[in-house]
């Protein structure tokens, strides 16, 4: 079982309304819409709502010049045969959510409601491991592998309100002092509407070649209801030190070891009293 | 470009690199916030070997098994979308030309870029597996290299080649 570090920073309440953990792995070219089948039968009793999503190309963090061209995101489809849809399973109370495709496994856990609490990443990777683990074996089973995994992601979105009679500047500059400042402001305009930030952080090997990157990123989104909000995102995505499930759990590990600091260090401790701070 | 590359257009989301592309769904990724544009920027970040190098891989990803009558394996999808979203950009200077880029009979791909000087093959058998070959004309010199995720060294060797 995993337990959770001693010396993370840990909240009663925190801003948290998703959570994803997810491996990607060299394209199942044998992997058919039929096979979907024998997957969900596997996750059916826990996870029996089933919905259809477009497939999403592979994405890869990669190394080499400073700055690289923005690419589009194009898929390679195989003429010869119609792409398949990425599916996902979903769990009665709309909580967690499998989602399957022909190169990657994701496991979500989402807040619906007010009610749900984040079941913490030592519940939420048992679940992960369990689910690959089954994956892996109808793979293996049916002919169909070897999974390879190529790329591991673990996410946190993050939904902090912009309470009544505030601008969305000011949620900005309590919740982050440290990139939105006074400094901004200009004597004919004030202080700015609103801003939008995105950092990356190269994650190192052991032997100090570059493993993937940690991406935060806060923007002014909307809520599905109406409430305007900041959206603060915290992404690991990189390859694991080695292409198996220990590489992968590593990663994921690893990933929200880091993503843990980041929000501690980029976020005010004001904010982090209001979300419960517990040390 | 042509119209199977504008057709690949229809899902035209540039992406900074490949770090902000969706690797799931969220269901809690809000709705943005838009900056409204009233005069498009005339200037394009978009470099000049993009549509060839499309063009060429939207071919051979019509490839089946057995396209050349020796039983070689169709071209992978995953190796095209690596190879032109995640080590083209990290390797090309906006000035270099598109590469050849010939298909193995693995399902990988090789890009060969042939220059006065210099010769540069990259292959691609899968993600994370990258073969590059250098080959010096004017010393003789040849220097190999095994790739997964960090290309620096092969960026090097392309930017002082087409770097002009």
């Amino acid at each position: 079982m995993t337990t959770r570090p001693a010396d993370l920073p840990d909240y009663t309440s925190p801003p948290v309304t998703e959570v994803v953990l997810g491996v990607q792995f060299n394209s199942l070219d044998r992997f058919l819409s039929p096979h979907l089948g024998s997957i969900w039968d596997a996750f059916r009793d826990s996870f029996p709502l089933v919905e259809e999503h477009a497939y999403f190309p592979p994405v890869f963090e990669t190394f080499g010049t400073t700055g690289p061209f923005i690419i589009p995101n194009i898929n390679f489809p195989i003429i010869a045969k119609p792409e398949m849809a990425r599916v996902h399973f979903v769990n009665p109370e709309r909580t967690q959510v499998l989602q399957v495709q022909r190169d990657r496994f994701v496991h979500n856990w989402r807040k619906v409601g007010q009610g749900a609490s984040y079941p913490r990443f030592e519940r939420m990777i048992e679940v992960f491991e369990e689910g690959l683990g089954k994956f892996i074996a109808i793979i293996n089973r049916e002919r169909l592998g070897p999974v390879i995994p190529n790329q591991c992601e673990v996410s946190y979105f993050n939904q902090i309100p912009i309470p009544e009679g505030q601008t969305t500047w000011d949620v900005f500059a309590v919740t982050f002092p440290d990139r939105v400042g006074h400094a901004a402001e200009i004597k004919e305009l004030g202080a700015p509407e609103d801003t939008r930030f995105m950092l990356r952080y190269v994650i190192p090997a052991e032997e100090g070649s570059p493993l993937g990157r940690v991406t935060v990123a806060a923007q002014p989104a909307r809520r599905a209801d109406g409430a305007n909000i900041i959206q603060f995102t915290l992404t690991a995505r990189g390859k694991p030190e080695t292409a198996d499930v220990p590489g992968v759990l590593a990663f994921l590990s690893r990933g929200r070891i880091l993503l843990s600091r980041a929000f501690d260090k980029l976020t005010s401790e004001e904010m982090q009293r209001r979300w419960g701070r517990k040390q | 470009m042509s119209a199977a590359t504008a057709l690949a257009w229809r899902d035209d989301s540039w992406q900074f690199g490949n770090g902000a592309a969706r690797f799931s769904n969220a269901r809690s990724a809000a709705f943005r916030v838009a900056i409204p544009e009233v005069s498009a920027p005339t200037t394009s970040s978009r470099p000049g070997w993009f549509d060839q190098t499309l063009d060429q891989f939207l071919e051979l990803a019509e490839l089946e098994d057995d396209w050349d009558g020796r039983g070689s394996a169709q071209v992978r999808r995953d190796v095209l979308s690596f190879a032109l979203r995640s080590v083209l950009p990290e390797i090309m200077p906006p000035t270099a030309p598109a590469p050849s880029a010939i298909p193995l009979g693995n399902g990988g791909i090789q890009l060969v870029w042939n220059s006065k000087d210099a010769e540069v093959e990259i292959e691609v058998a899968a993600p994370n597996d990258v073969v590059a070959s250098y080959f010096d004309k004017v010393t003789g010199k040849q220097h190999d290299e095994r790739l997964t995720n960090d290309f620096s060294t092969l960026a090097d060797v392309m930017w002082s080649i087409y770097k002009g």
